[in-house]
């Protein structure tokens, strides 16, 4: 007998979580690290002029930026407050835009058309640029750039959560609910919320990447975070004179933020072809 | 012989497990032939087709002593030569021709594209012209403004007859029709399938008929194969089989339709108990013997296919068969 | 008026009883938008009426696009008719469905829908699925929906085994009957079965139908069965009622119409029928593209005027004619 038709499985789909891991293993590290090394994103050095540099041997492992603050430090307090800064974004949104979006799907009608033109327009603005106006209008500050990432992110979860929901109410098993003596509001909470579960995690997760890069450049026009506060795009705002002399300054927190956003988007890529019942077939 | 299959197992990962699903098939298809394979849900004539068209799903195992068509050996083949064979030797339609059919492309589109496909010479005027030949050899209007229809404005049966027209395209020697009729209402099954006999007729290509229905198949097929569970329980000539079965499972099918039953209206009707064993399940002996009201002990060994004395031509898979006295 | 059978027509007629739902005048028109300015109007229901009596059970038949889901959908209240009205005898009299509480309503007229699949929530369990209908509708103790659940599955042939199972477990016929066993939950009056065999192989089909007629049988329902199958008609109905493309064409006892349909469309039906010797009367009609469009409900046919020139083809169009004339057959009280 011949062997024939024997197909490989595809190794595409676990790299993806290995690199999303190993971000998200980092970013957990970033938490845990401080509360045994002493590190200190805010100490100023008292020799400004001699402060810049790299590892020379003793003081800090990635060197000090020009005001002698310990670089290492303020890259990994930064990435707890992007963290934190990026759950409270998705959480905010979260909560505004699924609701939002199960009304708009399950009582469609004038409910649906007004949220969906509302969302439409905010969809259609250049996220940055959205964000930037309410900055402006709200004053500049962390808080009014969370709003602002905020308000910018929910949009994305609106829209998802009614075309799914939409879709679901045309279900046979929800006519059965109905004709079962379901409420619609019931049938919004037993049938159609668990079937958005999955999308609304992908989303989310996405959602962090995107939030944390809002905020990141908020920072570096110099809308959001203020001094002292260590937060990565604020530290490549602060390293632009010194892009020459020591480009590690801008390197490092760069890279942090793109490894942070990759980590995240693969995150939520593989996330997806994981819960996808179809793909993941083992031999 | 146009396809020649011979001890066809296929095993797919279920669960994570490489699980038999179909098992020793063997069957040839001679030129200008209809086979018609019977089978319901579970019994694998889905994944039979798949294996002979090399589109198993990944982690599938496919094995055959003999898997060849018009001489070409299908099992070793690179996707390049599928890709050569798919749309020229072997062409296939399938059950929901609505979804088969590319919803932002017209029909001409698609048309043109399949016989690109086969003739790779062919300029626009030409291909124009074999694609209202093609229109007017199943029965649709051969106007170039139905060319430029979309697939959403025509019906099931005219899209059928759209995507006949796209199998013909390459003149093939094999066609595979999957429950080509399933989707569609009664009147229209009914012309479907009086095209397929008459392009039978009309090109003497092979075509393996695929249904759940047993009416359709006695109605239309020169030969039969009937599936059970992954395996052939019965195959033969169609009038052989239907006038004489020898498989329990052949006449259950055949009798359980409430047309064939002369009963009065509101009595039960004759069914066959029980339900199909989940795909993949491993059994000792005789997989129909659970439903089987002739099943005795020696239908705990696995029964195998016997060819029938009065008619060499047909076989079956049963020890209860072999002493039936009709 | 009580039309006398002619004494050669053989007719098995049930004793008249009272009417249970009666279906008066009832249109649907689906509207879609086509553009900004255009509107696209489908009448996927066209002034049918309609008698459901106590214990009788009436076939409505017709191909895809005849409307007959609708007619379910409409019957279930998970429509609104654009007119006409559907009545239910309600506490002694004839009500509007419309003016009855969902609760009594769904209490009294349950439905089996076509694919067993999709009418069940895939991740609820089996024992929540048939229950539910109970617990929304009756005032039944929480505390036994298990034993309850259990009884129902053993009512309709099922094991108890498969009480904690999710529905992608069990088999098409399996899942089909735990939806006759939900429907069947509440003890409603009326049963609206759509196309509930169509999904299922063969020769389950002819366990689910003697299922059926059991429950018809012992329980005296009332049922209105959407099909496409003719065979099964013939089996299980008293009336049959023929839909084409939204309207009601013929109309009877089904002997008799089966016997000696009156209409050019039943008559290609029941040729057509399977396992009858096809006369190869084939309908040509639907040889023509139609402006089709994506609204929820059947396809239908659309009554826009049309503004491109109509396709002329080789086959004569067989016409079924737009006469609304309702063929009755002898024995009908109208």
């Amino acid at each position: 007998m011949q062997m024939f038709n024997t197909i490989k499985l595809s190794k595409g789909g676990m790299s993806l979580g290995l690199v999303s891991s190993g971000v998200i293993v980092l970013l957990v590290l970033s938490f845990l690290v401080p509360l045994v090394v002493d590190l200190d994103p805010y100490r100023l050095s008292d020799n400004l002029r001699a402060s810049i540099g790299l590892w020379n041997g003793s003081g800090p492992v990635l060197g000090t930026d020009d005001l002698g603050r310990d670089v290492l430090a303020r890259l990994v307090y930064g990435a707890r407050n992007s963290v934190g800064i990026g759950l409270a974004v998705v959480l905010v949104s979260m909560s505004v835009g699924v609701p939002l979006g199960l009304f708009a799907g399950v009582y469609g009608g004038w409910i649906d058309k007004i949220i969906m033109r509302v969302t439409g327009i905010l969809m259609t603005l250049p996220n940055i640029l959205l964000a930037i106006v309410i900055v402006s209008v709200l004053g500049a500050g962390l808080l009014t750039a969370m709003c602002a990432a905020t308000v910018v992110a929910i949009p994305g979860f609106i829209h998802i959560v009614r075309s799914i929901s939409a879709l679901e109410m045309k279900r046979q098993y929800v006519h059965a609910a109905r004709t079962s003596g379901d409420s619609t509001l019931r049938i919004l909470w037993t049938e159609v919320l668990p079937n958005c579960w999955v999308p609304i995690v992908a989303q989310a997760t996405l959602g962090f990447g995107a939030a944390i890069l809002n905020i990141a450049a908020l920072d570096f026009l110099g809308l959001g975070a203020k001094p002292p506060m260590a937060e990565w795009g604020a530290m490549l705002a602060d390293a632009r004179p010194f892009i020459e002399s020591n480009p590690n300054l801008i390197v490092l927190p760069g890279l942090s933020l793109a490894a942070t956003i990759l980590g995240f988007t693969l995150l939520g890529d593989s996330l997806q072809q994981w819960l996808n019942p179809r793909t993941g077939v083992h031999q | 012989m146009t396809l020649e299959v011979l001890n066809l197992t296929v095993q797919l990962p279920i669960d994570r497990v490489l699980t038999t699903v179909v098992r020793d098939v063997t069957f040839n298809v001679a030129p200008g032939e209809i086979l018609g394979i019977v089978g319901e849900s579970g019994c694998g004539k889905s994944i039979t087709n798949l294996a002979i068209m090399g589109l198993l799903p990944p982690g599938a195992i496919a094995t055959a002593d003999r898997l060849e068509l018009c001489g070409h050996d299908l099992r070793q083949l690179s996707a390049q030569s599928w890709r050569r064979i798919r749309g020229n030797k072997l062409a296939m339609i399938f059950q929901n021709p609505m979804s088969a059919l590319n919803p932002s492309f017209t029909i001409g589109n698609q048309l043109a594209e399949s016989i690109r496909k086969a003739d790779t010479t062919f300029g626009r005027k030409q291909v124009e012209q074999r694609s209202l030949e093609l229109l007017d050899q199943v029965g649709l209007a051969s106007h170039r403004a139905f060319l430029r229809t979309y697939p959403h404005q025509l019906s099931g049966g005219m899209a059928q007859r759209v995507m006949i027209a796209m199998a013909l395209a390459c003149r093939p020697s094999l066609l595979i029709a999957d429950e080509p009729t399933t989707a569609l209402d009664v009147t229209t099954q009914a012309q479907i399938l009086n095209l397929l006999l008459r392009l039978r007729d009309q090109f003497g290509m092979a075509v393996i008929l695929v249904s759940h229905d047993i009416g359709l198949i006695e109605e239309h097929a020169d030969r039969i194969l009937v599936m059970y569970s992954g395996e052939i329980v019965e195959s033969g000539p169609t009038a052989v089989v239907t006038a004489s079965s020898r498989h329990p499972y052949t006449q259950g099918l055949l009798s359980c339709s409430p047309a064939r039953q002369d009963l009065p209206p509101k009595t039960p009707l004759a069914a066959i108990p029980g339900v199909v064993p989940p795909i993949g399940q491993s059994m000792q002996g005789c997989r129909f013997a659970p439903r089987c009201s002739r099943a005795f002990e020696r239908c705990l060994t696995h029964p195998d296919l016997v060819v029938r004395h009065d008619y060499p031509g047909a076989a079956f898979r049963c020890f209860a068969g072999e002493t039936y006295v009709a | 008026m009580i039309i006398p059978a002619p004494p050669s027509v053989v007719l098995r007629v049930k004793p008249m009883s009272h009417e249970v739902v009666v279906i008066d005048g009832l249109s649907k028109a689906f509207v879609a938008r086509q553009s900004l300015f255009t509107k696209q109007s489908l009448q996927a229901l066209d002034n049918v009426s309609l008698t459901l009596r106590h214990g009788h059970t009436v076939a409505v038949i017709g191909e895809s696009g005849s409307g007959k889901s609708t007619l379910a959908r409409l019957l279930m209240r998970l429509e609104r008719p654009s007119s006409g009205n559907i009545s239910l005898l309600h506490q002694g009299r004839l009500t509007d469905i419309e003016s009855i509480r969902s609760r009594e309503f769904y209490r009294r007229v349950q439905m089996v829908f076509q694919d067993p699949y999709s009418s069940m929530n895939p991740r609820k369990r089996i024992w929540q699925i048939v229950t539910k209908p109970l617990t929304n509708l009756s005032d039944c103790a929480r505390a036994n929906l298990r034993e309850i659940a259990e009884r129902e599955l053993q009512a309709v042939g099922l094991g108890t085994q498969h009480v904690d199972a999710f529905p992608h477990q069990l088999s098409g016929g399996e899942r089909q009957r735990v939806a006759i066993a939900r429907a069947m939950t509440v003890k409603p009056d009326v049963l609206v079965l759509d196309e509930p065999l169509s999904a299922l192989d063969v020769s389950i089909q002819a366990q689910i139908l003697n299922l059926l007629l059991e429950f018809q049988q012992r329980m005296t329902l009332t049922s209105l069965f959407i099909t496409h199958d003719l065979s099964v008609v013939s089996h299980i109905a008293d009336d049959v009622a023929v839909l084409k493309a939204g309207q009601l064409v013929e109309y009877g006892p089904t002997a008799a119409v089966i016997a000696a349909p009156a209409h050019p469309y039943t008559q290609t039906l029941i040729a057509n029928m399977p396992g009858r010797p096809r006369t190869r009367s084939v309908l040509a009609g639907e040889l023509q593209p139609q402006q089709r469009s994506n609204v929820p409900g059947p396809e239908a046919r659309t009554t826009r005027a049309q503004s491109r020139p109509e396709f002329s083809f080789r086959v004569p169009r067989f016409d079924i004619g737009r006469d609304r004339e309702l063929v009755q057959i002898k024995g009908v009280q109208r």
